[in-house]
């Protein structure tokens, strides 16, 4: 399953393919769905007894990927970044290009043909071209068109000890623990939202909080690990196999202090693995669905993950398990977490 | 058969000093068209197509090591830290994959700190040789069972058409002239040469053109044709590239004799061969700058074929163009009555 879900193209504002992924998916469990203007997809599952507030529960399906600009003469092809991507390890990508999938290459000129300097210069993407084989622009533009989304290429792979490597960890692993959590029942009602346009500024989850005027939030997300070479030890943000992260803050929000305790008495109480991630960087939906309407207590549980928004991200196969049974946990005992933050105007 | 050949050889990993694996394989499929083929001490193989006058010799040569990396050191955590075996730009690292051949091959990454933690000044800049790493995802202990300093690194590619005619995989550079030589090789199954014909799959090219010496010396060839690859034309290189596309590339300068390129030329003309000049004005960066001083010296040509993004995982050439730097050698060969018609 997260093989199919790393392996499918969704880059921000092309979530279809993913999208119809889910929906046949979550069919037999939701009570009812709702695919909004954006194509946030809502699933609404009954729980067993009337709840008094709205839970929801959300990741999302977009990825960073790029977008074809222009198509030059020569037939290789112009791109822009859709999410944030670092330069430092685009160089030599395979990538698939629009609904065919079209290969290609980022290419850069040999080593050989570097000057000493050009070698010491970091390339900039708008000076980067995608290579599809086209002998001119026409034979190109029988491929692919100005507008095409891009997709790094990178098969998902099993490796070292436990660990998997994919693109798009950040967030198919959300979308994963969101698939298996939906299959289960539960004591309240629960909104289980598939945004869109994540990577592009929290976008999707704006207009789904918005509708929903939630009271609680269980934010599903895959975040930085740092725990690799040449990085000092108060660095380390989060570690592979310590188990799923819980947020304090970052630059788009602060999770609730009542939820983040909640979180904590359930995975005590159970003997669940969970860190704390310890850094105040980066940003999530979480940033929107807290904000939204009247305001929504939210709280995040995230994967670690390596080189995130890179092809080759890493993550820790425990984790994963980790991360669903956590979040399971905590949806299971929503019923006995009294918010008290209901503000009535 | 060009397609199915360039796959099997860009996916076997040889990287200089450790091409065993790769010269196994080309044993193996020069088999099928040599009378004898042998390896050298240092590792070349060597076929021979016995002609009607053994006294004469003629070699075609190309090399079967690749580039890659060697393990210097695995850290307390289980990273891996290593260096270069031949020119890599380094700033194609981080991101790409990696096969390591421990004591058995395990897959990895170059991995690189997330932006989230640098600072903008090393955002904006290539990042240093000495902070890459490979994370096979091991811990010390785990890893220091399968990988030993001193081990080689393969890129992990892919392969892929782009385009029908495009192919893009590691170490193009040089499988695609083991290609060449083995479409020739096809090409003459039933044909009689005036000489022995001794095909080369040279090792250790990329650290210095150095397998190909010791088989020159060994063989000791009335005249030599080496087949390398040449920088192909893409948006960011103007000077001395040639189209994917556009057919064979030929050498001319001082590391080219004169005579021979005449007569190759001629030959090329005559069968109407899709070819471009390439003229160098010293050393070729290949095996010909090595094998024409071998000895008492052997009259040598060289013949490259057009290859984007060299030394890097995704290598590409045009099929085509393969096909056309055989059809050239294979005109040439079978325009010579006798070995000294290629020197006259």
């Amino acid at each position: 399953m997260l093989k199919f879900l790393t392996e499918t193209n969704a880059v921000s504002g092309d979530e279809d393919l993913l999208s119809m992924f889910i929906l046949n998916e979550i069919k037999p469990y939701a009570t009812d769905i709702t695919v909004d203007s954006m194509g946030n997809i809502i699933a609404f599952k009954k729980g067993k007894r009337d709840s008094k507030l709205v839970h929801m529960a959300a990741a999302h399906m977009d990825e960073v990927g790029f977008i074809i600009t222009k198509i030059e003469e020569n037939g290789f092809l112009k791109f822009e970044e859709v999410g944030g991507i670092s330069d430092q390890i685009l160089l030599t990508q395979r990538v698939e290009i629009g609904e065919k999938k079209i290969n290609g290459i980022i290419g850069v000129k040999a080593v050989h043909l570097q000057s000493k300097d050009e070698r010491k210069s970091l390339i900039k993407m708008k000076n980067m071209y995608i290579d599809i084989g086209a002998k001119n622009k026409e034979d190109a533009q029988k491929r692919v068109k100005v507008g095409d989304y891009v997709s790094f290429c990178s098969k998902y792979t099993e490796f070292g000890s436990g660990k998997i490597k994919a693109k798009a960890l950040d967030d198919r692993v959300g979308v994963y623990t969101l698939l298996n959590l939906i299959k289960d029942d539960y004591d309240e009602d629960i909104y289980f939202c598939f945004t869109v346009q994540e990577e592009v500024g929290l976008r999707g989850a704006k207009i789904v909080s918005h509708r929903l005027c939630a009271d609680t939030c269980l934010v599903l997300e895959g975040t930085n690990a740092a725990d690799v070479d040449g990085v000092p030890e108060y660095k380390k943000v989060t570690k592979l196999g310590d188990g799923p992260a819980l947020s304090i803050m970052d630059r788009a929000s602060i999770s609730n202090k009542k939820y983040n305790d909640f979180i904590e008495s359930v995975a005590k109480k159970e003997g669940y693995k969970y860190q704390y991630k310890k850094t105040v960087m980066g940003g999530n939906d979480a940033g929107s669905i807290a904000t939204a309407a009247n305001g929504c207590a939210t709280a995040v549980i995230s994967l670690p993950t390596r080189y995130i928004h890179s092809p080759i991200s890493v993550a820790q196969k425990s984790d994963i398990d980790d991360m669903v049974t956590l979040a399971k946990g905590v949806l299971k005992n929503l019923h006995k977490f009294d918010f008290d933050t209901k503000v009535r105007f | 058969m060009i397609a199915q050949n360039i796959k099997k050889l860009s996916d076997l990993c040889g990287v200089s000093g450790n091409e065993y694996v790769v010269a196994d394989a080309v044993k193996s499929m020069f088999e099928k068209y040599c009378d004898d083929v042998y390896i050298d001490a240092m590792g070349s193989v060597i076929g021979i197509k016995k002609g009607a006058d053994s006294s004469k010799k003629a070699m075609i040569e190309a090399h079967i090591d690749e580039i890659g990396l060697m393990v210097t050191k695995i850290t307390d955590d289980g990273f891996l830290k290593f260096t270069n075996i031949g020119g890599i730009d380094m700033r194609i690292l981080p991101g790409n994959e990696v096969t390591v051949h421990g004591k058995k091959d395990l897959f990895g990454v170059v991995g690189a700190i997330a932006p989230h933690l640098l600072s903008a000044e090393e955002l904006s800049s290539v990042i240093p040789k000495e902070k890459l790493f490979i994370d096979v995802g091991l811990s010390k202990d785990e890893a220091q069972r399968i990988v030993s300093v001193g081990d080689t690194v393969t890129f992990k590619s892919y392969p892929t058409y782009l385009g029908k005619k495009c192919y893009a995989a590691k170490s193009q550079d040089d499988r695609t002239s083991i290609c060449v030589l083995l479409e020739v090789l096809k090409e003459l199954e039933n044909v009689l040469l005036p000489f022995d014909l001794y095909i080369v799959g040279a090792v250790q090219e990329e650290v210095g053109l150095r397998g190909s010496a010791t088989v020159t010396y060994g063989i000791d060839p009335d005249f030599a044709v080496a087949i390398d690859v040449c920088h192909g034309e893409t948006p960011d290189a103007s000077d001395s590239v040639f189209p994917l596309g556009g057919g064979t590339v030929f050498e001319v300068g001082p590391n080219i004799s004169k005579k021979l390129a005449k007569n190759i030329i001629k030959a090329m003309d005559e069968n109407n061969i899709k070819y471009s000049i390439e003229a160098c004005g010293g050393n070729t960066g290949t095996d010909a700058w090595a094998m024409q001083i071998c000895k008492n010296g052997v009259p040598t040509a060289l013949f490259s074929i057009p290859l984007r993004y060299m030394h890097t995982p995704y290598e590409t050439v045009c099929i085509d163009d393969v096909k056309e730097t055989a059809n050239a050698i294979c005109a040439f060969l079978k325009s010579l009555k006798k070995a000294g018609d290629a020197l006259c």
